[in-house]
C-alpha cells in the first residue's frame, strides 16, 4: 500500500492501484470493493456480499417446492 | 469466480425465468436506463427468453452516446492546440463530431492523445510532462464524476497546474424526469442503473416513482440480477404499485455514497447541459466551480462550444429517447457498423445500436 488513499485489491484489477478517495466505507482485508475507473466506490463485507445470492437461492427454492 | 458464477447459474436462471413468467400478468414496457444493462441483456440472451408481455426499451444511460457532437468538436479543438496532450477514456476515441471527425482521426494527424483507464492516469501524464497542457475530457454520470473531482483535488494538493478537465458531466435524474413524463412513451417500469445508484442511492428514484407512477427497481448486471429485478417490477405492476425497490443490495444502499456526493459538491456546480439527441436539459450537467477554475480547460483555454450538427440520416437521437429501435435507422448495419460507426450509439460497446448489431440474432 503506497498511501492511505491507494489500495491494491487482490483480484479483478490485474494488480492496478485503486484509489479510496470517494469510498463509502473504509475497507479492511477480506472485504470486497466495487471499483469504477480506478476508484473504489463501495465496500461490502463477506456477509453483505452473500445477501443477494442467498435471496435468489431462496426464490428458486420456493419455485422448486 | 466467486460472486460472479452464482449470478450466471443456468438452473437458477431457469427458475427465475419461470417465476418472472408467473409474475407477469399483463403487457408492460420497461426502460433499462444504463448502457451496461443494455449490453448485459443482449449478451446473456435474456432478451429472447423473457415473457413476450415484457417490452424492453433502451434509455439514455450510455455516457459516450449522450455526449453531444458539439462537445466532441470542442475536444477536437483542444487536441489541435499546440502543446496540448489529451488523456481520454477509450470509448470516446472513435465518437464522431459534427463533421464525422473523431479523436482517432486527430491522433492520426499528429495530435497527442492517450487512452487512459482513470483520470488519475491523466494526472500522472501531466506530472511526467510538465511542458505540456494535459486535458482530460470529463464524460459520464454520477459514478464517474466523483473520481474526476478527486483527481482535480489531488492535482491541487500536488501543485500540478498543467492538468485540466473539460467537464461535460451529467446527472441522471433530470433527463429521466423529462423523458418519462411523456405519456406517449408509455413506460411503466424503470430498471435503474446499478452503479449510478451506488452513488445517488435507491432513494433518488422516489420522485420518479411517485410523480410518474413508475415501478423503479435498482438492478445489478448479471442475468440473475436482472431477472430478480424484473420479477419485483412485474409484481409491482401486477399489483398496481409504483415504488422503489433495490435488487442490487451488494452494491447499492438506500442512501448511496455521501462521501462521493460531497466530493462532487466541492468541485462542481449544476449547469444546463446539452445531451445528444435530447437537447439541453436544465440543471442536468456539472461545471467546475470558479474556485477550481485553474483546472477548467474550457475557461482556461477559451474553448467555444459550437452548435451541434448530427450526421445526416442518423437516428441516435430518437434511439436514445426510446422512440425508435436501431433496425429502423437507414444507416444501421449498412453504412453504420461497430467497425465503421457513424452515430455514437454504434461506437460505444454499451451503445444500443452496437448491442443490436452484435447480438441481434438473440432478439425477438
Amino acid at each position: 500500500m503506497r498511501s492511505a488513499l491507494v489500495a491494491r485489491p487482490t483480484i479483478a484489477c490485474r494488480g492496478r492501484e485503486t484509489r479510496r478517495d470517494i469510498i463509502d466505507r473504509w475497507p479492511k482485508v477480506g472485504d470486497y470493493l466495487v471499483i469504477h475507473a480506478g476508484f473504489a466506490i463501495h465496500t461490502l463485507d463477506p456477509g453483505e456480499a452473500e445477501i443477494n445470492p442467498k435471496l435468489m437461492r431462496e426464490m428458486a427454492k420456493a419455485m422448486r417446492d | 469466480m466467486k460472486y460472479v458464477d452464482e449470478f450466471r447459474d443456468p438452473e437458477l436462471t431457469a427458475h427465475l425465468l419461470h417465476e418472472l413468467t408467473a409474475a407477469t400478468t399483463r403487457p408492460f414496457r420497461v426502460m433499462e436506463v444504463c448502457g451496461t444493462h443494455t449490453m448485459a441483456i443482449f449478451r446473456s440472451g435474456l432478451r429472447g427468453l423473457l415473457p413476450p408481455e415484457i417490452e424492453l426499451i433502451s434509455g439514455p444511460g450510455c455516457p459516450v452516446c449522450v455526449t453531444s457532437a458539439s462537445h466532441i468538436d470542442a475536444f477536437l479543438q483542444m487536441a489541435e492546440l499546440p502543446g496540448t496532450h489529451l488523456a481520454v477514456f477509450g470509448d470516446l476515441f472513435r465518437v464522431p463530431g459534427s463533421n464525422g471527425t473523431t479523436l482517432a482521426h486527430a491522433r492520426a494527424r499528429g495530435a497527442k492523445i492517450d487512452v487512459v483507464y482513470s483520470a488519475m492516469d491523466g494526472l500522472e501524464l501531466a506530472r511526467r510532462n510538465p511542458d505540456e497542457q494535459v486535458i482530460f475530457p470529463g464524460i459520464g454520470f454520477e459514478t464517474t464524476t466523483p473520481g474526476i473531482g478527486a483527481t482535480i483535488l489531488a492535482a491541487g494538493q500536488q501543485n500540478i497546474d498543467n492538468f485540466m478537465v473539460f467537464s461535460t458531466h451529467k446527472t441522471m435524474i433530470p433527463p429521466l424526469m423529462a423523458l418519462l413524463g411523456d405519456p406517449a412513451l408509455a413506460i411503466e417500469g424503470l430498471l435503474c442503473p446499478g452503479h449510478v445508484s451506488s452513488i445517488i442511492g435507491a432513494a433518488a428514484y422516489q420522485p420518479l416513482a411517485e410523480q410518474n407512477h413508475l415501478a423503479c427497481v435498482v438492478s445489478g448486471f448479471e442475468p440473475t440480477d436482472i431477472l430478480q429485478a424484473l420479477i419485483l417490477m412485474a409484481r409491482q405492476i401486477g399489483e398496481g404499485r409504483s415504488e422503489v425497490e433495490n435488487a442490487y443490495t451488494r452494491a447499492v444502499t438506500w442512501e448511496g455514497n455521501g462521501r462521493a456526493r460531497a466530493m462532487v459538491a466541492t468541485i462542481f456546480e449544476p449547469v444546463d447541459m446539452e445531451w445528444r439527441g435530447l437537447g439541453t436539459i436544465a440543471g442536468s450537467g456539472l461545471a467546475i466551480k470558479k474556485e477550481y477554475g485553474g483546472f477548467d480547460a474550457q475557461s482556461r483555454l477559451s474553448i467555444t462550444v459550437p452548435e451541434s450538427k448530427e450526421p445526416p440520416g442518423c437516428l441516435c437521437g430518437q434511439i436514445l429517447k426510446g422512440i425508435t429501435a436501431p433496425p429502423s435507422c437507414p444507416l444501421f448495419g449498412r453504412r453504420c457498423t461497430p467497425s465503421s460507426p457513424i452515430g455514437p450509439c454504434m461506437v460505444s460497446s454499451e451503445g444500443t445500436c452496437s448491442a443490436w448489431f452484435t447480438y441481434g440474432n438473440e432478439t425477438r
